[in-house]
């Protein structure tokens, strides 16, 4: 290897890199993230420079990727690296040395062979060459570090490959209407939508009664809520937020019916024949009158329901109403009504395979750290007249418990 | 009386428990007598015993662990680093530790004294069996870190004094205390790998996405990255001693941030914890 790759995959980058990338995310969590180029040059004196380094989408950025890489070839190399020795170590016939400062446990009241089967029956295996005995147990142990050094390239890698292809998007849904995903070829429909109140009327848990259609069939039927999602083809569904939105009616003079549809809170509609712009300002199901003039609903239950609307006239506003279902307001010889109001939910839906690969890489990282920290290797060396507690990971630890059974 | 009268009496004894206990492991440095050391350990032992009865009382009166506030946490947290150190102290008899560990469990209860304690029904994203295992195992991590950073500091200040005899038989051997406080860091890791794991487990079945660079998320890995190379140095390049202690301070003075400080003074999804 030359200097160069020594480099590369020494242990002395990944620190480095640990660090770097620990400053930056640093930085990044005291920054507001994902806002326009303009804000960040508008409201910090260092704004060039937080764009500069990508500070203002920092996850994504080129320095946040390139910090990323280099740790992904720093580590896959030095792991790879480290291999050889951790087989030459594995074999049974490895030989373990003590340190030359390590301490030697051996005392008169000792019996070489009783010592052997005290720990055999503590699982160590013992083996013999010249001169020299040893007990070993968990030999696979020293393969920790690579089972973990695996786990989180697959973790990042699986997340920045699932991350690549993921699709991901939101819509909401009234009743009965649907959702269609074309290039999957189905498509979802909410049957309904309802809350759950406890006694003081706060919400309990938001319900979705989903059908997913194919071709017009229904081919799964299920109901979902917060934490408890819908997997379709691959797709997680998942209940996200939710509204009310009401429905608008507009009769003329004559009594017939101009327009009829629903409108989401803070949603306009404009009205071709009168030039009219009707903003739905909200739908309060439990109406009270803020103390600033504006209007709140105590609760989500449809206990005094009113309706607060604005309207526009060439841009230009014109009157406000607060009004409940069965009041209506004229104008140009139109009547207006808000009435039959229902909850509509948004839901969240995600596919990325990515995930599997990453609960993979955690599972290994996992199993790697409890090898690491626990079921390291341990040696116990004896020569005529000496005994030592051999291990790299944790020799006072395994020293100690060696005294203790020595003991006894 | 209601259950909270009950509980508060109890988390209130315990607190003073607590008081008495970092007092006595004080006078215990100054003094080196035995005595106060077991009184120090029985006061701590006591303490444990009521916070445990307020926790139990706080859980028959909600129904579910104490998990899902600040108030809640703190005092879990409390418990947890109470915990960890009255286990190491049973196992490995290091009893002048507690007067680096109990300061920190008692201004942690102070902390949690000053929070709201309503008991709030779960919000529709709190209810998942996740949160009992990614707060129960982050209870443990922090108390863990908790206890590694007290055998830190005192390590740091064991190694400017001057040792006389008598202080010598009480402190345990600066090797042990610097071995242990990797030992226990590097379980305060394992634990907060799960914490981090189970986390993702959960947030991709209630937010969709199982990462989202959100800023507790984001601390809780510069944390995690932080003992990462703590125990890098010290399996690889031998680091021991003082280096190795100042960066288990650092790594809880990160773990105090992601608890605290990210509520405190960064926006986030995580705003219940
Ligand atoms: C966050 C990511 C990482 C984790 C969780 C991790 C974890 C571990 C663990 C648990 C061990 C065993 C050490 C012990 O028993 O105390 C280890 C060893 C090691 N790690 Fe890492 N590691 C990571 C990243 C890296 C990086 C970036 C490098 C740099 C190239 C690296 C280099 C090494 C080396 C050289 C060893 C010694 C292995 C041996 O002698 O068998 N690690 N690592």
């Amino acid at each position: 290897m030359n200097k160069f790759q020594r480099w590369l995959f020494s242990l002395h980058l990944g620190i480095v890199l640990f660090i770097l990338i620990s400053i930056y995310a640093v930085f990044a969590t005291l920054l507001p993230q994902g806002l326009p180029v303009a804000y960040y040059l508008e409201q910090y004196h260092f704004g060039a420079v937080i764009i500069a380094f990508g500070l203002h989408d920092a996850y994504s950025s080129w320095i946040f990727r390139l910090f990323m890489m280099l740790l992904m070839i720093n580590l896959t190399g030095c792991t790879i690296k480290l291999i050889p020795s951790q087989r030459k170590r594995y074999r049974p016939d490895f030989s373990p040395s003590p340190k030359p400062n390590a301490e030697n446990l051996w005392n008169e009241l000792l019996i070489f062979d009783q010592v052997k089967n005290k720990f055999s029956k503590k699982g160590f295996k013992w083996f013999q060459k010249d001169g020299e005995t040893w007990g070993v147990k968990h030999r696979f142990g020293v393969f920790a570090s690579t089972v973990t050094h695996i786990g989180i390239i697959i973790i990042v890698m699986g997340s920045f490959v699932g991350n690549f292809f993921a699709q991901e998007g939101f819509f909401n849904l009234i009743p009965d209407e649907q959702a269609v995903f074309h290039e999957n070829n189905f498509s979802v429909q909410l049957d309904d939508f309802y809350l759950d109140f406890r006694e003081d009327n706060s919400v309990k848990q938001y319900y979705c009664d989903l059908t997913v259609l194919r071709n017009g069939e229904s081919v799964k039927e299920t109901t979902i809520w917060v934490n408890r999602p819908m997997k379709f083809n691959g797709i997680q569904f998942y209940q996200a937020s939710y509204g009310w939105a009401s429905r608008l009616k507009i009769t003329d003079n004559e009594g017939n019916e101009a327009m009829n549809r629903f409108l989401r809170n803070d949603e306009s509609v404009f009205f071709e024949p009168a030039h009219l712009t009707i903003h739905l300002f909200g739908y309060f199901p439990d109406f009270a009158m803020g103390h600033n003039e504006m209007p709140l609903t105590m609760t989500e239950r449809e206990v005094n329901p009113h309706y607060a609307v604005v309207l526009y006239h060439f841009g230009e506003f014109v009157d406000s109403f607060i009004m409940n279902p069965n009041q209506s307001f004229t104008y140009q010889g139109y009547e207006i009504t808000f009435s039959d109001s229902v909850l509509y939910t948004g839901l969240i839906y995600r596919r990325d395979h990515g995930y599997y690969f990453v609960l993979l890489g955690c599972f290994l990282l996992m199993i790697g750290l409890i090898m690491a920290f626990y079921t390291y290797p341990k040696y116990i060396l004896m020569r005529k007249n000496e005994l030592y507690a051999v291990t790299r990971q944790n020799a006072w630890g395994f020293s100690m418990w060696v005294k203790n059974q020595l003991k006894s | 009386m209601g259950w909270l009268f009950y509980e508060e009496l109890f988390f209130m004894l315990a607190f003073a428990g607590y008081i008495v206990a970092s007092i006595a492991f004080f006078v215990l440095l100054v003094s080196s007598k035995e005595k106060v050391g077991k009184f120090a350990v029985a006061a701590t032992s006591v303490g444990f015993a009521l916070h445990t009865v307020a926790m139990f009382v706080r859980i028959i009166e909600s129904g579910r662990l104490p998990f899902s506030n600040q108030y809640e946490f703190a005092n879990s947290f409390t418990w947890g680093i109470v915990l960890c150190y009255l286990a190491i102290h049973f196992y490995y008899r290091f009893t002048a530790v507690g007067a680096f560990v109990m300061p920190l469990a008692f201004l942690m209860m102070g902390y949690a004294s000053l929070l709201p304690r309503h008991v709030r029904p779960l919000m529709p994203a709190l209810q998942s069996r996740w949160l009992t295992i990614h707060v129960g195992t982050a209870v443990v991590s922090y108390g863990a870190f908790a206890v590694a950073c007290g055998l830190s500091v005192l390590y740091l200040l064991n190694s400017k004094k001057s040792q006389d005899n008598q202080k010598k038989k009480l402190l345990p051997d600066q090797e042990a205390v610097d071995f242990l406080s990797y030992r226990v860091a590097a379980f305060g890791y394992l634990m907060l790998t799960i914490v981090i794991v189970s986390g993702a487990i959960w947030a991709r079945s209630a937010w969709s996405r199982y990462w989202a660079w959100d800023p507790k998320e984001v601390w809780s890995l510069i944390t995690w990255l932080i003992y990462s190379v703590y125990l890098h140095l010290r399996f690889n390049r031998g680091w021991k001693g003082k280096p190795a202690a100042w960066f288990s301070i650092i790594g809880f003075a990160c773990v105090i941030f992601t608890f605290i400080g990210v509520n405190m003074f960064l926006p986030s999804i995580h705003s219940y914890v």
